[in-house]
């Protein structure tokens, strides 16, 4: 059986502090949150907590301006 | 007037093509989460989706899908209309698909027969194909979706505002991503056009005697 490896690890690092782009909470890696390159410039780290996904809160990238979902 | 004033030039494709194929139609039934992507509501109740939204989130969607490698992107539908789409996209872009029923465990469930790791998820209508945007947000993947008026943004994280229900709707948005992504990625020039028009990617409708 192969083991899932983690996930965004070229994104940041395990013990890193993440914060929600959209409320600015500190998140830990808990089901639902997402991590990905802003679509726009790709350039900044847009990481969502689950329940600003699941409010589809709008998150802003602060590089570009760019504004999601 | 259905559409917002906007100039030819401003847009991927031309304007024409855009109402021929009907993806600014939206359905009688609108969420507030879609609001935002609305232009007008049609005295018949349909909700007119703005083009010029749908044309600069397709470029962003474009660019954010050629960074990934082609074969951690995952394309589903399972609606009808979204099949032959789906597999086109997927050809083109060299990516994975998979269309119709989603086997429970696709992605969270290494013992399935058919266990895929994807980086990132695209979903032809995330009300439909619910199964697989749930496993993909078990496991913190980005989504990317064709939304339309009456879906919801729930765990979505960029959304396209389209027709999704369509059968050239959905044919031409595929079109319209798998060039962007292929022009984006260097394999078409900037000006580069598919061999294939966006009839190519309609499903077919054969007739029953």
């Amino acid at each position: 059986m192969s083991e899932r490896r983690p996930l965004k690890m070229d994104l940041v690092k395990l013990d890193e502090e993440l914060y929600c782009t959209s409320c600015g909470r500190r998140v830990t890696y808990e089901r639902g949150v997402v991590v990905f390159s802003c679509p726009n410039c790709g350039e900044t780290i847009i990481v969502r907590c689950n329940m600003c996904r699941k409010h589809s809160n709008e998150y802003i990238c602060p590089n570009c301006g760019f504004r999601g979902p | 007037m259905n559409i917002p004033m906007v100039e030819d030039s401003e847009l991927l494709v031309p304007k024409q093509k855009y109402l021929s194929a009907g993806i600014h139609v939206g359905s009688k039934i609108r969420t507030k989460d879609m609001s935002r992507f609305i232009y007008r509501v049609r005295s018949d109740g349909l909700s007119m989706l703005n083009i010029k939204k749908t044309d600069e989130k397709i470029r962003v969607a474009a660019k954010f899908l050629a960074r990934f490698p082609p074969k951690s992107i995952l394309a589903v539908s399972a609606r009808i209309y979204g099949f032959k789409p789906v597999r086109k996209f997927a050809e083109y872009t060299r990516s994975m698909s998979i269309t119709g029923r989603i086997l429970p465990g696709t992605l969270t469930n290494p013992q399935a027969p058919l266990y895929l790791e994807p980086e990132v998820v695209l979903v032809s209508d995330p009300r439909v194909d619910k199964q697989i945007h749930d496993e993909a947000v078990k496991i913190g993947l980005p989504v990317v979706a064709l939304v339309d008026a009456d879906n919801t943004l729930e765990y979505i994280d960029l959304a396209i505002p389209t027709n999704n229900k369509g059968r050239r709707a959905l044919a031409f948005i595929f079109w319209l991503l798998t060039r962007e992504v292929l022009r984006v990625r260097g394999d078409l020039p900037p000006d580069g056009e598919l061999p294939e028009g966006y009839d190519a990617f309609a499903t077919r409708i054969v007739g029953i005697k």
